[in-house]
């Protein structure tokens, strides 16, 4: 520390009591600040100024919530009481609510600030509310200027900062009103809430457009509101925590023994692998392997479903030998049905870390991306691309080792790795495919990519058995296999392929 | 009429009898609640609410009491013609006009927000009461 860092005045972060709020907030509300709630009617405003109030009020240093033309007071108490945060028993001794619509009505701001500042002295509030201050601003007498609203803010503030109060002013704003604003000016923090409608789907999103005295993370992090009250999916997804450094990382073991030899011995450690394939190919069955195959090994495992249920994941795991139901209940294994069709990224990501940091996950199947994409609400479809990458990029952060399947709509002029032009995120790539042969529709597996390792280059011929996937030997004297049609190496070469005869499973 | 629960018929009878009884004061016990609820409940929710909810209150203890015809609801919130009101001596009229009165008025906070808030909030206005311990435990939610 030198000596520049010991002058400095500390500013104690206050927790907001919302989940994800205080990451984003760069560690929480900087004490005696002065602050804007904003944003149009329904998206959460008064919810997150009680959220924060029950946070951190107390009977030395109560809140003291101040209404006055919006919602009534019955009204807003009547629903803000169905929220877990809220708690009665600290009505009128932590948490005071004040109504101020007899003086906003007599249209003056000096009457307004003059009861304000009687309260704020009769209580001595850490935290002060005004809710919502836009009706007090449109209550004033015609004629009044920026300049005396900007007046009446600074000294509002002043007053507020002096008495040492954390004070938030909540009101309907909309982006436009941004740039010239006075109230804006003032502030210390702004929080920007919004809420976007995209056909049937409603995704609320925060944003903090301005804090002062810390970095606050940047950008457009979704929200929920649920009974617990608001919960905030940063964008981040905790991408402060480093990723661990793995010098010669540990092969994974895939459960297939034949396709670990392709793999030059596994997957390593912490790598996110693609597994390609169109409808049938058997991806899915791959990730089912490699995830039971963890659990044999005594490691947790998650598998993110969303184009079936856990129960007919469960069964049919089974119908391979595979018990997925005993680890369910041993909590070694969670399966995560996300299908509400309109979550944010950053949600499930939420859910899926979560996941892995309670159950001490080590391997983690996505399955599938396309099915992922489509539960999500259409606003972030657009951005599906560039969120996936934040998402494998955080749980690679974890240390686990990921699959996700991609299906790709089989052409037979070409080799797609996947739809979503997304390979770019996974260091290693598996791709399936048909190949017609000989009248046969047949299957093919090759290893395309493995960042920073080697593996086979060959193209080998599977079959999906009752026993999970057999792979079998290269397939050799063909040309054009990637195109799903190939020719004979030469006219003199046989075209008759080996059907597989090893059983190499290792279970 | 809306159903008033038996326990916050027996907080308004409590009020009442604590006003009443209360040394130095020779206002009508209900005119003293009112006046002590109009003080917290237009600070909570404002003046016009309380009003509001005043005459609302008013409204359906009428139709148990009709002598309450004789009290209004003044526009700053605060009731007048109490001292018209008998205590038992007129017809319709009865010793429980005020009650009635006081608990229509709780049932219907209680009815926005609940019976525990309504009776911290209550409460609240009647410091000595709760200082007293004179409520059973089981009603200081």
């Amino acid at each position: 520390m030198n000596t520049q860092d010991q002058d400095k005045v500390p500013i104690r972060r206050l927790p907001t009591g919302v989940p994800g709020l205080d990451e984003i907030l760069g560690g929480g509300l900087p004490e005696y600040s002065f602050n804007v709630i904003a944003g149009a009617p329904g998206s959460g405003k008064t919810t997150l100024a009680h959220q924060i109030m029950f946070a951190q009020a107390t009977p030395e240093r109560p809140a003291l919530y101040f209404t006055v033309l919006g919602e009534p007071t019955f009204k807003m108490l009547r629903y803000q009481q169905q929220f877990t945060f809220f708690d009665q028993s600290r009505v009128n001794t932590s948490v005071r609510f004040v109504n101020l619509s007899k003086q906003a009505l007599e249209g003056d701001l000096d009457v307004v600030l003059a009861e304000i500042v009687s309260e704020v002295d009769k209580a001595n509030p850490g935290l002060v509310f005004v809710d919502s201050f836009r009706t007090v601003v449109r209550t004033t007498k015609p004629g009044l200027g920026d300049f005396d609203l900007q007046g009446f803010i600074q000294r509002l503030a002043m007053h507020l900062t002096n008495w040492q109060a954390t004070t938030f002013l909540i009101g309907e704003y909309v982006e436009e009103e941004l740039r010239d604003n006075p109230v804006f000016t003032v502030t210390d923090g702004l929080l920007w809430l919004s809420q976007q409608v995209e056909r049937n789907s409603i995704v609320r999103k925060l944003r903090i457009v301005k804090l002062r005295g810390q970095a606050s993370l940047p950008g457009m992090h979704t929200i929920r509101i649920t009974e617990d009250g608001l919960q905030v999916f940063p964008r981040s997804f905790g991408s402060m925590e480093h990723a661990p450094h793995l010098d010669n990382p540990r092969r994974l073991s895939t459960g297939i023994a034949k396709f670990d030899e392709l793999l030059h011995g596994g997957i390593p450690e912490g790598d996110s692998l693609l597994i390609a394939g169109p409808s049938g190919a058997g991806k899915s069955l791959v990730g089912t392997f490699f995830i039971a195959e963890g659990l044999r090994l005594g490691e947790p495992g998650i598998v993110a479903i969303f184009e079936e249920s856990p129960a007919q994941y469960v069964r049919r795991a089974a119908r391979f030998g595979l018990d997925f139901a005993t680890p369910q209940r041993d909590g070694m294994l969670e399966l995560t049905y996300l299908r509400p069709l309109d979550l944010s990224v950053d949600e499930t990501v939420h859910d899926i870390v979560s996941t892995v940091k309670r159950i001490g996950a080590k391997r983690v199947v996505i399955d599938s991306l396309a099915g992922f994409e489509m539960a999500l609400a259409p606003s972030f479809r657009a951005d599906f691309r560039e969120s996936l990458y934040r998402m494998i990029a955080a749980l690679t952060r974890l240390g686990v080792t990921i699959i996700s399947t991609a299906e790709v709509v089989e052409e037979f002029t070409s080799m797609a790795l996947s739809n979503f032009t997304i390979s770019f995120l996974a260091e290693d790539i598996v791709r399936m495919r048909y190949v017609s042969i000989n009248g046969q529709l047949r299957r093919m597996i090759l290893v395309v990519k493995m960042r920073g390792s080697s593996h086979s280059i060959d193209l080998h011929e599977y079959q999906i058995t009752d026993d999970g996937i057999v792979i079998g030997e290269p397939l050799r004297g063909y040309r054009g296999l990637t195109s799903g049609i190939p020719g004979p190496w030469n006219n003199e070469e046989s075209l008759v392929l080996q059907v597989p005869v090893e059983t190499p499973r290792t279970r | 009429m809306t159903s008033v629960s038996p326990a916050t018929q027996r907080l308004a009878a409590r009020i009442l009898a604590f006003e009443a009884t209360r040394a130095g004061t020779n206002n009508d016990e209900a005119m003293q609640v009112c006046e002590r609820l109009r003080t917290n409940l237009s600070k909570l929710s404002g003046p016009d609410a309380y009003s509001s909810l005043l005459l609302r209150a008013l409204t359906l203890a009428r139709r148990v009491h009709p002598a309450l015809e004789l009290v209004a609801v003044q526009p700053d919130g605060a009731l007048s013609g109490l001292d018209q009101l008998g205590r038992g001596n007129t017809a319709g009229d009865s010793p429980t006009s005020r009650a009635v009165l006081v608990s229509q008025l709780l049932g219907l906070v209680e009815v926005f927000v609940g019976e525990t808030l309504m009776r911290r909030i209550t409460l609240d206005a009647w410091p000595e009461i709760l200082a007293d311990g004179e409520l059973p435990s089981e009603e200081i939610k």
